[in-house]
């Protein structure tokens, strides 16, 4: 999104100069650096974007107690960036709620669907691409302990 | 009696009986680990009153068929369980560190029965998962499992 209004932007900047006078080969080139330059400086703003909500999520984690304070002093600087990602920190304040359980209680929920419900799951996000899959192979240990505690409940 | 402590600092006093549900305090106890207080630096106390609650209710589950309080016993569950997604996630968390095997399996039955036959985008929109997927990745997944995307069952409602 950011890179294509920076290198809109870059083109807007040398039409102009392209309909007064015919564009020397150097000047051709030095606006492709340019645009380059632009494109690039826009894609590290945008990998910043997605980057700082994980960052605040992570933050917010750690410490709950000044979570207000974070939540503020980050929305700031992340609203400078653009309003995108602006959103984007709401959501990854919502996304905060599933990302606080870890896998094994995802996957003992995802063991009470059915498999078909079980393999939608896969396109809910990166994390939980694979994590359905897992919950159909049983853990290593599990006969183990289900032999255990039969025997323990047989014995007097 | 047992005293835990919530990460909040409250302490709560449980029955023993009603505790040992929980495999890592029956351990704990065990172990002669449980003369003081036990922290529970992972339980806001707000979680913990809900699972003392459950761990009260279900103190005789073991006599429940006899003396016949089985439907009561299903009623409870059935309120406790009625409770928002935060909550629940709250208190499956606490059963799966605290072991007690009775209240994870009721609370994930209710986070599944709650997802079941949901559209991808309904499911999102209720856990707030954002899709940190492309559109190709996203077409790529659904083309490995065609079947598991398409059904008149398939309910795109929130709720």
């Amino acid at each position: 999104m950011s890179t294509i209004n920076m290198s809109t932007l870059a083109i807007d900047k040398n039409t102009p100069r392209a309909a007064a006078t015919p564009v020397t080969k150097e000047e051709e080139e030095e606006a492709a650096a340019k645009g380059e330059v632009n494109s690039s400086f826009a894609s590290v703003l945008y990998l910043l974007a997605r980057i700082l909500p994980v960052v605040l999520c992570c933050l917010m984690e750690s410490r709950k107690k000044i979570r207000g304070a974070v939540v503020s002093s980050s929305a700031v600087s992340i609203h400078e960036v653009n309003l995108e990602a602006h959103e984007k920190i709401i959501h990854s304040e919502g996304e905060c709620l599933i990302n606080r359980m870890n896998d094994d209680a995802l996957i003992h929920i995802l063991g009470f669907l059915p498999i078909k419900e079980m393999a939608r799951t896969s396109v809910l996000s990166h994390r939980w691409r694979y994590l359905w899959r897992r919950s159909l192979i049983p853990p290593l240990n599990s006969m183990e302990v289900s032999i255990n505690n039969e025997s323990k409940h047989h014995d007097p | 009696m047992v005293k835990l402590k919530s990460n909040d600092d409250k302490e709560f006093e449980v029955e023993e009986a009603a505790v040992i549900q929980s495999e890592m305090i029956k351990n704990m106890i065990e172990d002669g680990c449980a003369t003081s207080v036990i922290p529970l630096p992972n339980i806001d106390s707000k979680t913990l009153i809900k699972v003392i609650e459950y761990l009260n209710k279900h103190i005789n589950m073991g006599k429940a068929a006899e003396t016949g309080e089985e439907d009561d016993l299903k009623e409870f569950d059935e309120q406790f369980v009625n409770m928002g997604w935060e909550e629940l996630f709250d208190v499956i968390m606490a059963a799966n560190y605290l072991n007690i095997h009775e209240l994870m399996e009721l609370c994930c039955q209710s986070a599944a029965d709650r997802l079941k036959n949901k559209s991808v985008r309904a499911v999102r929109e209720m856990l707030k998962i954002t899709n940190d997927l492309t559109e190709e990745e996203e077409q790529e997944i659904i083309n490995d499992a065609p079947w598991a995307f398409e059904g008149p069952e398939i309910d795109d409602t929130v709720n």
